[in-house]
């Protein structure tokens, strides 16, 4: 099934089965306009994260298609491409490499891409600056807090400026004065044209998202309006 | 691309430091046993030069050439043979001088070449069987003055001059009357080796030739690493040191490869998340190779100064340490760097290639 004109994200009869498990996607659909910011909630274990997984091309289906834009990334033998220049990814737990600063683990797609290292150290102290942590640059992650991490791991995901942003639980560990500065960050990235995918059980995305749908039983299904607020 | 790397290893420096030693081990034994064979051969290269001869006859097969023994008739037919213009029938005593169990003592005719070129920097030449001359460098670490009394293996021997060479072991050394020699030694028929002056137009090479065909059982020696082949002992410690060197490559190389093996896939989760960033397997396995590299080069930098320091103490456990002085050299210094550098990138290969395959989705959800 082709991609389709004006459609940054489309997943097309997805199923992904983990050997010994029901398929934790059973044929799902979904397609993401360009700058739609979308909020995926659902019990644990539901998909949530094999699915952003899928659309980074970090783990291939079983069967169907994942398109990002105009690649068939569920085709390609090394997705390394596409997550160097178009995707971004916020994980669950922020993912820092502990050795090195803030700068540094926020230089670390631009190096994969071999920016050279004048330009790699504007653009990723410009990311920084972006997520409020100008002056932390230097700063090792075991120095900094929680929610200081998490923008960190903020900042790498866009630095390279990719077209789609996957951020999987990005408040999970946070207080409500980090969440809500993350949150913000997000919507603004949003209203700059990035498409996100937001995994997370924090309602107040609810508030900024586009879409809110809910993976259950491996398919999607639009929330209540009860969930929704 | 070396910050990322110095990073991680000034973050685990008890680690860096421990796989770095395992490197250094393998080092320090090369370079020590480098120095030891480099030694063996300078040394070997001043005895049979003594006198600064242009050929040394010694026995062959003996362990060492310390433990020649030919006989002295042997010095007319040596005489005879065409292009010789002189020779010197030498008696080495070995552990001879209780002071200074290194100083090598040579028994000498008083008239001989060996013993007209010593310069005498106080005193006389010795001409009497009772008599010693020591070499500078062993008057002055002895406070041995001309008047003095010297014990040679037993012996009484007055010291009537100080003298000077430029040969190592004679300027470390005694030389004492040929006779007095194997007075002491017990054989007044034997020497250790026989120093040979060639004439000028005679190539030291066909000489040698002609002396080996002509004397059954001699060996003629004219540069250093002949001297090392002819004796058992230094052939001995050379192919052991070959074989040390094999052995502390392949231990070193799985020793390094089990650690960095078990210290990559500890930090496996980063590695997976560089491949989630865009680092493409190749990249990320090149991370775990430098970085092994570096370890290695650090442990080689390390076992280079562990070699160095160490050396004499293996001089001594082989026990050689009277006649070798171990000589650390540019080669064995790079040798060790090479070798560090190589232990490091073998180390780093396994693990390299099971991270490059390594599956980022599973390890970055906790699965």
């Amino acid at each position: 099934m082709p991609s389709v004109a004006g459609v940054a994200v489309r997943l097309a009869g997805v199923t992904r089965v983990f050997p010994g498990h029901a398929p934790v996607l059973d044929r799902l659909d979904l397609e993401v306009a360009p700058g739609e910011m979308i909020l995926l909630t659902g019990p644990s274990g539901s998909g949530k994260t094999t699915l952003l997984q899928l659309a980074a091309g970090l783990d291939r289906p079983d069967a169907g298609e994942v398109w990002v834009g105009d690649v068939l990334v569920s085709d390609l033998d090394s997705a390394v491409d596409l997550r160097r220049h178009d995707v971004g990814f916020v994980f669950q737990l922020h993912h820092l490499l502990p050795s090195l600063t803030a700068q540094r683990n926020v230089e670390l797609p631009l190096l994969a891409a071999r920016v050279p290292g004048h330009e790699r150290r504007d653009r990723a102290g410009a990311a920084l600056e972006l997520v409020g942590l100008a002056g932390n640059a230097d700063r090792l992650p075991a120095t900094l807090s929680g929610g200081e991490r998490q923008r960190v791991a903020l900042a790498r995901a866009i630095v390279h400026r990719p077209r789609l942003l996957l951020a999987d639980e990005p408040t999970g560990a946070l207080d409500r004065v980090s969440a809500d500065l993350v949150i913000a960050l997000l919507a603004a990235l949003r209203d700059a044209g990035t498409t996100i995918l937001v995994v997370s059980h924090d309602e107040t995305f609810a508030r900024v998202c586009d879409r809110h749908l809910v993976v259950e039983g491996g398919t999607l299904r639009p929330a209540s309006p009860a969930v929704t607020a | 691309m070396i910050a990322l790397l110095l990073g991680n290893l000034r973050y685990r420096p008890g680690r860096t430091l421990l796989t770095a030693l395992g490197t250094a081990v393998g080092v320090a034994t090369i370079v020590a046993l480098l120095a030891v064979t480099d030694g063996i051969k300078s040394t070997a290269g001043e005895l049979v030069r003594l006198g600064r001869a242009d050929l040394g006859l010694f026995q062959e097969g003996t362990s060492d050439l310390t433990a020649s023994t030919l006989p002295l008739e042997l010095r007319a037919r040596i005489e005879a043979r065409p292009g010789i213009q002189r020779v010197a029938p030498v008696q080495l005593l070995v552990e001879a001088v209780p002071q200074d169990s290194s100083a090598l003592v040579f028994g000498a005719e008083p008239e001989s070449f060996l013993a007209k070129r010593l310069v005498m920097t106080s005193g006389r030449q010795v001409t009497g069987d009772r008599e010693v001359s020591v070499g500078d460098r062993l008057a002055a670490s002895q406070n041995i003055a001309v008047g003095d009394s010297l014990s040679v293996q037993g012996g009484v021997f007055t010291v009537v001059g100080v003298h000077h060479s430029g040969i190592f072991f004679e300027d470390t050394g005694a030389v004492i009357t040929l006779a007095a020699a194997q007075e002491l030694t017990g054989r007044p028929r034997d020497v250790t080796t026989i120093a040979v002056e060639l004439d000028p137009t005679r190539r030291a090479s066909d000489a040698k030739a002609d002396l080996g065909a002509a004397l059954p059982g001699v060996i003629a020696i004219e540069y250093p690493e002949e001297a090392v082949r002819a004796g058992a002992s230094t052939q001995l410690i050379q192919d052991a040191g070959t074989v040390i060197v094999v052995m502390a490559l392949i231990i070193g190389g799985i020793a390094g490869m089990n650690t960095m093996l078990l210290a990559t896939l500890e930090r496996r989760g980063e590695f997976a998340l560089m491949s989630a960033v865009g680092w493409s397997g190749p990249q990320v396995a090149s991370v775990v190779v430098l970085e092994s590299l570096l370890i290695g080069l650090i442990g080689a930098i390390l076992g280079i100064g562990a070699g160095v320091l160490g050396s004499p103490l293996l001089v001594d456990a082989l026990g050689v340490g009277a006649i070798v002085r171990t000589d650390v050299t540019a080669g064995a210094v790079v040798s060790g760097l090479l070798v560090g550098g190589l232990i490091g990138v073998v180390s780093g290969l396994y693990p390299a290639w099971r991270i490059a395959r390594l599956r980022p989705a599973p390890i970055l959800a906790g699965r």
